[in-house]
């Protein structure tokens, strides 16, 4: 008699096959969902971080000496930390207001004039805002330096730790 | 009469060859293992790339930090001149450094070395090239960073 259709054997060893094979395919395409997911997290905190680390080195290198004294508490200072709500620097901006930015439960924020403004999302937890000071007053003869230290987490085990640092471009010269 | 119609290829009917030979399966095992492999491979590259980009930006930074403690240097002298402290040039202790490991400011390790190379460029331009290196998967990286200082004060 002539053999029509599969064996139960015949069967199970295809089956067998084919859903080793769709297992395997399914476990790499879920491996790529979510390397796809980490990347676009990672690309997120990537794109703040140099935003925010920008934005602040920017404001912080055309900072001007503050001549009475009434943004940085002390006259003749270019730089001041603060620490009322989180690590912070306070100084005169190259429009004359009085700028800070710091960290405020996981987010950088800062205060131009009195307008406060996040500079991170909330997506992301900055973990740590650190800040060296170099020469910030005018009579120790060195030109003021800020280091800037960020470590910032995002979504999907995304994190990074930035550091950088800014020499004031104005001379601080004596007055 | 059905059969005779069909071409002699159709596996139903034929009284020889039924299913695969063992070198069909292999041969298409082997092709399956092969688009699934490169796949992974692509996908395995592509998050290595991802890491490697983060610690880019990373040592771009560390890079300017180099770039910048250079520029403080001579501002710092341009002060001392200007202020009309003696023997003061405006290149004085700027000079090139051989790789150190980057200490970052919280203490936390990492694997990032920094070198400063300073190359004179007449008497009033100073060229500054600062390297960032670091190994990552397997491999060494490097960000170079170039700057040239000019002494501007009279």
């Amino acid at each position: 008699m002539k053999k029509n259709g599969f064996t139960l054997v015949e069967m199970i060893v295809t089956m067998g096959i084919f859903s080793l094979l769709i297992g395997s395919l399914a476990a790499v395409f879920t491996q790529i969902l979510q390397s796809q997911r980490n990347i676009s997290s990672t690309q997120e905190l990537l794109g703040q971080t140099s935003y925010a680390l920008e934005y602040m080195s920017r404001a912080i290198r055309m900072a001007r000496k503050d001549l009475d004294g009434s943004c940085t508490g002390i006259v003749n200072l270019n730089y001041s930390t603060t620490t009322s709500l989180g690590t912070g620097i306070k100084f005169l901006n190259s429009g004359s207001v009085c700028q800070e930015f710091y960290l405020e439960t996981g987010q950088l924020k800062e205060n131009e004039g009195g307008v406060v403004s996040p500079l991170t999302s909330s997506h992301l937890n900055v973990l740590s805002f650190d800040i060296v000071d170099s020469g910030w007053t005018q009579t120790d003869d060195n030109q003021p330096k800020v280091t800037l230290f960020l470590n910032i987490e995002g979504n999907n085990q995304s994190k990074i730790k930035v550091q950088t640092a800014v020499t004031q471009r104005n001379l601080d010269i004596e007055r | 009469m059905m059969n005779k119609a069909m071409p002699a290829a159709c596996l139903t009917g034929r009284q020889g060859r039924q299913g695969f030979t063992l070198l069909e399966t292999i041969i298409s095992i082997f092709i399956v293992t092969m688009g699934v492999g490169a796949v992974f491979a692509l996908v395995n590259q592509t998050i290595g790339g991802t890491q490697i980009i983060s610690s880019k930006l990373t040592a771009t930074y560390l890079a300017q930090e180099g770039i910048e403690s250079i520029r403080e240097i001579r501002d710092s002298n341009f002060l001392k001149i200007h202020k009309g402290v003696g023997g003061v040039n405006w290149d004085a202790n700027i000079v090139s450094s051989d790789w150190q490991p980057v200490v970052f400011i919280d203490g936390t390790p990492n694997n990032f070395q920094r070198r400063t190379i300073i190359t004179p460029d007449g008497i009033n331009i100073l060229n500054v090239s600062v390297e960032v290196s670091w190994q990552e998967r397997g491999g060494p990286h490097k960000v170079i960073v170039q700057e040239n200082l000019y002494k501007w004060l009279q």
